[in-house]
């Protein structure tokens, strides 16, 4: 039942085990698994409450707990329960207490705090603060609202006396600066001056205050932080706290000021100052340089659109900032914000190859694929197919369906029961997770651009489903600047979601049923309906083309007439050339995106003709299987010319190249970079070549 | 920031502190085993939202001590760059050594570090008092040697004649950690 997920299974088992042989063991596994089913997606509410008693009529029988873990679980099954009294009476009986568990002590904060019963969170708060010198953060948060929402003179007296004497500690200082918050604007500037004052030579102070700092006097607070900058000897010779304090100021600009526009020129001049500086040349080789976010901060203040003392060509802006971004990652190899950066940023121009280098760099692996891999691979089988980095990537989820079960057993056998509930989601978030479902159409639609036998990459069909889960991580680029913006303008089309999957499932079951009548005209019309009902956002526009190109041909197949056929040839035809247009001056994934689509769709045109046309034999109308003829012809004229303009394209390179150096090298904002660490036009090159090859796997497409 | 106890949920945040901060990337497997295995022994420090793993701590029980002795091995560290130089790592190190003692019976515990580690062998030997039991060459597998280290724990053992100030005293009682009066760790 275990290896299964089957989480009825396991309540069954455990029951029958625990009547037939009433060993505390089962019945630990009894209250186990009917807590599981209780919180599951399974069952309907009737049963939640059902398993929920059954759990909680069962915990006496294996008291008392003889282990923390059989506590947690107590104290997870009166959760289940309507009324959060019994719950918080076990939590704060001493016996409870005396397990010292982290996990109790923080379910036992968060009961307080949603009974709304201040008293006991400010009690409860105090003793993990005080008595039992608990520096937990949250401890302080929940009991300075206590504190403010109780009024009570003896509890305000009791926390400030508390934030006075630990207002040297970080979690104490920024306490003070939420408790300031909840007062008046006054006494919050008041507050995060003294936490920035010592504290701001900490990497976490803009992020500590960043949200209190948004509701104060902005140029107040940049001219403090200001005049905290100060260097003992000078700026080139910088400690590692001058720089920190240095960049957290600039940070808080960032936030406060987008209308600056000497902000680019001012981070960029900083930026090389602090390359001579101590906490540059004496970092550890493992470590990585601070000063890297002036160029982040640059990077995206440029990206934004935000204004600049000289304008940047839209054609340039993304180059510039790749030129930004290398250098910092030349001088400091393991950055990883900028290296994710310029993944993000070649994949948008279509330069993959210089992509993956820096993909491979960040050296991302196992379940972190799951989260960041589509940095690199969002509609790579339209950018730049390539086959190794999805497989590796997919071999995850097919690890995860073995490795789960074995640790669900194990946690049955070893008694970790505060983990059991947490095994469980994690296992279904991989099997369900929506990467995976896009991984595998990529797979399949990179083995039929390259021609790539399907059964030798290993790849298992995937089914359709409602329940896909999003791991996927959007914001990690942002660190300590989040702009949502950003991630839509630079994004590789909008994000592919279990409404993607599902239509490009149903795309390739129809495409593998295409002769299979029946199957054919049943995913047809699910994909029909998906068209019609579901939110299409996710799909580009030569996504749907392409989606309803398939059905058009799907109709010909149930019942090819001559007119039929030729409405088929004129609407493709048209749609080829409406998206694939050359546009040289703004090579981007778009363009590479639409072009790959345009000749995918081509070809399982022309392989879905000529297989009718193979099926039918002599039984069809000769007139009918002479526009089917004429219909391919026309298809591989726009596929050839296509590629003839991807050819031309390739030969005028090194004019695009020299063009683009030139172009660059005469931007104001690069002559004040320190760029002796890069080579420009090697770089440009570089892009070039990546989409080069990009368009060569294009070009040498069969169809 | 808050440190709670180590869950599967934390395992995705744990492996992005470890990619960016430390070369050795355990397999996804090795994670879980700690977890589910001893899930007294491995903790998590989160931002003050709660939401974003900073910093973790993973230790185990030695399966087979070759000594007979029961003891603990922390398997790895890590704070994200963003949150050092604030007292998380021996925090973190503080609750695992206590879990592995109090929780395990661990009479000592023992890690690895690499040569090249300033900053952790100032923290284990330093202020946590490991004592470095000997070189082990080649011990990474980039091949860099690493300082096999040790610490007794039958000092956490004596759970009855404990203050109430237990966290104090655990603190105080692992190495050189000292409280100020104002609760900072010196």
């Amino acid at each position: 039942m275990c290896t299964s997920a089957d989480v009825r299974g396991q309540q069954k088992a455990a029951m029958s085990l625990q009547k037939s042989f009433p060993r505390r063991q089962y019945t630990l596994w009894t209250i186990v698994s009917c807590y599981l089913l209780a919180i599951s997606d399974v069952v309907t509410t009737e049963e939640r409450a059902l398993f929920s008693t059954l759990a909680s009529r069962l915990i006496p029988l294996v008291e008392p707990a003889r282990t923390a873990e059989e506590a947690v679980l107590k104290a997870r099954v009166l959760e289940l329960l309507p009324t959060a009294d019994q719950l918080i009476s076990f939590l704060c009986d001493p016996a409870t207490e005396k397990w010292n568990n982290l996990e109790l002590a923080t379910m036992r904060l968060d009961a307080l705090v949603k009974s709304g019963n201040w008293e006991k969170v400010f009690d409860t708060s105090m003793t993990t603060l005080a008595t039992e010198n608990r520096d937990d953060f949250e401890s302080w948060k929940q009991m300075a609202y206590a504190a403010t929402k109780l009024g009570n003179d003896e509890r305000t007296s009791a926390l400030i006396e508390l934030l006075e004497k630990r207002c040297k500690t970080r979690n104490g200082a920024l306490a003070g600066v939420y408790y300031a918050s909840l007062k008046s604007t006054e006494a919050t500037f008041n507050a995060a001056k003294f936490y920035f004052e010592n504290f701001g030579r900490q990497q976490c102070a803009f992020d500590d205050l960043k949200s209190y700092v948004e509701a104060l006097d902005a140029q107040k607070w940049l001219a403090f932080v200001d005049e905290q900058i100060t260097f003992a000897k000078s700026m080139e010779h910088a400690t590692q706290n001058e720089v920190h304090i240095l960049v957290n100021a600039r940070k808080f600009h960032y936030l406060l000021d987008p209308d600056d526009k000497s902000f680019v020129d001012k981070n960029i001049l900083l930026y090389n100052k602090l390359l001579t500086s101590l906490a540059f040349q004496d970092k550890l080789e493992t470590d990585y340089f601070y000063g890297d976010d002036l160029i982040i901060m640059a990077a995206t203040w440029l990206l934004q659109g935000r204004p600049v003392s000289s304008p940047v060509p839209d054609q340039d802006l993304v180059i510039l900032v790749i030129i930004l971004l290398e250098t910092a990652a030349s001088n400091d190899k393991h950055q990883f914000r900028v290296r994710l950066w310029l993944t993000r940023l070649y994949l948008y121009i279509g330069s993959f190859q210089q992509a993956l280098g820096h993909y491979n760099a960040l050296a991302i692996k196992n379940i972190q694929m799951d989260v960041l891999s589509h940095y690199l691979l969002s509609r790579v089988s339209t950018i730049c197919p390539t086959w190794k980095p999805l497989i590796s990537t997919r071999d995850i989820y097919d690890s995860n369906a073995v490795q789960t079960p074995y640790h669900i057993k194990k946690i049955y056998e070893s008694g970790a029961f505060s983990q059991v509930a947490g095994c469980m989601e994690f296992g279904k978030r991989l099997s369900d997770s929506v990467n995976k479902g896009i991984l595998c159409v990529e797979a399949k639609r990179v083995a039929r651009i390259l021609g790539m036998k399907m059964e030798g990459l290993g790849i298992n069909p995937i089914l359709r489903s409602t329940k896909w889960k999003e791991n996927r991580d959007f914001s990690i680029l942002y660190g300590s600047t989040p702009e949502e913006t950003l991630e839509n303008k630079y994004r590789i089309g909008p994000i592919q979601t279990g409404v993607w999957v599902n239509a490009l499932i149903l795309r390739e079951t129809i495409i593998d049923e295409f002769l299979t009548a029946d199957k054919r005209r049943e995913y047809a019309l699910a994909l029909k309906e998906l068209l019609e009902k579901q939110d299409l956002q996710s799909l580009t526009h030569v996504e749907k083309w392409s989606l309803e190109t398939l059905l058009e041909l799907s109709s010909i197949a149930d019942s090819a007439t001559v007119d039929g056929v030729a409405v088929f040839q004129t609407t493709l035809i048209e749609g080829m050339e409406k998206y694939a247009k050359l546009e040289e001056t703004s090579l981007s994934w778009e363009w590479f995106h639409s072009l790959y689509i345009v000749v995918e769709t081509a070809m399982i045109s022309i392989w879905s003709l000529d297989s009718l046309v193979a099926i039918w034999g002599t039984k069809k109308n000769g007139k009918v299987v002479a526009s089917i003829a004429a219909c391919k012809k026309a298809v591989q004229t726009v596929v050839d010319d296509i590629k003839e303009d991807a050819k031309k394209l390739k030969l005028r390179r090194d004019k695009w190249v020299r063009d683009c150096v030139k172009r660059i090298s005469e931007l104001d904002i690069l002559k004040k970079l320190d760029t002796s660490s890069i080579d420009i036009e090697y770089l440009i090159e570089r892009i070039g070549r990546g989409q080069d090859e990009s368009l060569t796997i294009l070009r040498n497409t069969k169809i | 920031m808050n440190i709670r106890q180590a869950t599967v949920a934390d395992l995705p945040g744990m492996q992005s502190a470890n990619l960016t901060n430390l070369p050795e990337n355990y397999i996804l497997r090795y994670y879980l085993y700690h977890a589910l295995t001893w899930p007294q022994a491995s903790f998590v420090a989160t931002d003050a939202s709660g939401r974003k793993i900073v910093g973790y701590v993973l230790a185990k029980m030695e399966e087979e001590p070759t000594d007979g002795v029961p003891h603990g091995h922390v398997t790895s560290l890590a704070v994200m760059r963003t949150y050092r130089r604030m007292g998380i790592a021996a925090k973190l190190m503080a609750l695992a050594l206590r879990g592995l003692a109090e929780s395990y019976g661990a009479k000592y515990v023992s890690l690895h570090v690499r040569k090249s580690n300033r900053a952790a062998l100032h923290l284990y030997r330093d202020t946590l008092t490991f004592e470095v039991v000997e070189i082990e060459k080649g011990y990474y597998g980039d091949g860099e040697d690493a300082y096999s280290m040790k610490k007794d724990l039958s000092l956490l053992e004596d759970v009855d004649s404990r203050t109430e100030d237990d966290d104090a005293y655990l603190i105080e009682a692992i190495g050189n950690l000292k409280l100020s009066e104002d609760g900072r760790v010196i």
